[in-house]
């Protein structure tokens, strides 16, 4: 087997996964840490729940949500003619939720990082809730935003127990490197299976090191305030 | 407060960091039409690769394999994975899709094939199955019976000579076939039910052929052409292939033998 083109669809599926969670991240954030809407503590729960479940809980259950007989794979199959199930999107939406609790966990904490009092200040001085977002809010927080989104990332990429039951183990279209693994230790392929677990590591080590570089300017910030 | 450049610079490196990402990630994950994706039992691995390898030197297509435990896959077939053809290590899976009344257009017996035990090299003597009882045997490997024919095969087997109470509290169950034998091959189980196809293959391994041959149901290897595939005129082509000459000398060659009264 080719080691590049599982590499390849990886990096994609972790890419489109990490893109979809940016935006319901950094919003659910806000509305928990800064808005502080009613229910906010369930929500909190609820998002983080992928966290906690196994992820074959959440393969299964978007098996049965976008599967040919579940609620939305009908629409979808009317609206596009396609399946999504066991295809590379199928693998991209099981790994966005599965690593969606540590991205947005890690952007809550950085939003509670910023002083609510500047919050004040600019909503007194007359700029609405959105423009205190983009302009104070995210831009005090970023560091933290750009973690989280790492670590949400790094996590997709090692996605795999809610991908083989929604996307299946088919190479080309829906293996990554976690399934491809998988594959070559049943097959007692030693040799092809320590390749990738070197991979592996390697992808895992460089978003890390990211990560941790990221955070450690984002404390000293916070200090030097 | 860090200054305006600070925060360039940061998202800048993130940027570059997911840009690289997506540069060596384009194009990867086409489905085209000269495709065609087979669901096959991990046992058969070699063997198809081979033959896969065949046919592609003459045609343009591509097929795909993914290879799993046979229940497994059917039931990823049954809630919609786009499958043109199956090949299953048992016929309980393709009943399975038949209850389910997943499209077929074609099924026939391809092959057949034997259970023996595998050992390490210097691991227990074993004159008959009765021995796995003994104290010389720890753990004993098979496919769980539920998820691959090739457990549901053994455990037949041990049923039928009574020695499945018995042997209950050794057992230790693989996803599949494969990874029951590499149980074995990593020293996490003294003997593993295998086929003799999967038997063949493993270097380092001592084969014991103690399986009686009528204490379990014959074992059959059907291949399925399915209506839900992407691409049935390649598929076609491809299931007659599979059942030609050519192929099945390649299948025969890697231990697995023609069903009697098959094709």
């Amino acid at each position: 087997m080719e080691i590049l083109p599982v590499i390849g669809l990886t990096l994609q599926i972790a890419l489109v996964a990490t893109i979809i969670d940016v935006p319901f991240a950094v919003g659910l954030s806000w509305l928990i840490i800064k808005k502080r809407v009613p229910g906010s503590f369930v929500l909190d729960i609820f998002m983080s729940l992928p966290l906690a479940v196994p992820p074959v809980v959440v393969g299964y259950l978007l098996l049965m949500l976008l599967g040919r007989n579940g609620p939305l794979g009908g629409i979808i199959q009317n609206v596009f003619g396609a399946d999504v199930t066991f295809t590379w999107v199928a693998a991209a939406i099981a790994a966005a939720i599965v690593s969606f609790p540590l991205m947005a966990r890690t952007i809550m904490v950085s939003m509670r990082g910023v002083d609510p009092v500047l919050e004040r200040s600019a909503r007194s001085l007359g700029a609405g809730p959105w423009r205190v977002l983009f302009t104070i809010t995210v831009p005090l927080a970023y560091r933290g935003i750009l973690a989280g989104i790492l670590l949400g990332f790094v996590r997709a990429m090692s996605e795999f127990g809610a991908t083989i039951v929604v996307a299946g183990n088919i190479p080309g279209r829906t293996q990554t490197l976690p399934l491809a693994i998988f594959s070559r230790v049943q097959l007692g392929d030693d040799d092809m299976a320590l390749r990738l677990v070197a991979v592996s590591v390697g992808l895992a080590a460089l978003t890390l090191a990211l990560h941790n570089w990221l955070l450690e300017r984002s404390q000293g910030n916070t200090e030097a305030r | 407060m860090m200054s305006i450049l600070q925060v360039r610079h940061t998202v800048g490196t993130v940027l570059l960091f997911l840009g690289l990402l997506a540069g060596t990630s384009c194009g990867s994950a086409n489905s085209g039409n000269s495709e065609i994706l087979i669901f096959a039992a991990t046992s058969l691995t070699n063997a198809l690769d081979e033959a896969i390898a065949a046919y592609e030197a003459r045609n343009t297509v591509q097929v795909l394999v993914s290879y799993g435990g046979s229940q497994t896959l059917a039931q990823q077939i049954a809630t919609g994975a786009p499958a043109d053809i199956f090949i299953s290590a048992g016929r309980f899976p393709v009943d399975f899709l038949e209850e389910r009344e997943v499209g077929m257009l074609n099924k026939t017996d391809l092959l057949s094939n034997r259970l023996v035990l595998v050992t390490e090299k210097n691991g227990p003597n074993l004159n008959d199955l009765l021995d796995l009882t003994s104290d010389k045997v720890g753990r004993v490997a098979m496919a769980a019976p539920d998820l691959a024919p090739a457990g549901g095969y053994a455990k037949e087997s041990l049923v039928n000579l009574g020695l499945w109470d018995e042997l209950q509290s050794k057992m230790a169950f693989g996803a599949d076939v494969r990874a029951t034998m590499a149980y074995v091959e990593s020293g996490n189980a003294d003997v593993a039910f295998v086929y003799q196809t999967d038997a063949a293959i493993a270097g380092g391994l001592e084969v014991i052929d103690v399986v009686p041959i009528d204490s379990y149901s014959k074992i059959a290897y059907p291949a399925v052409l399915l209506s839900g595939g992407d691409n049935p005129a390649a598929a076609t082509e491809f299931f007659d292939f599979l059942n030609g000459e050519e192929a099945l000398r390649i299948l025969v060659n890697h231990g697995f033998s023609i069903l009697e009264g098959g094709k």
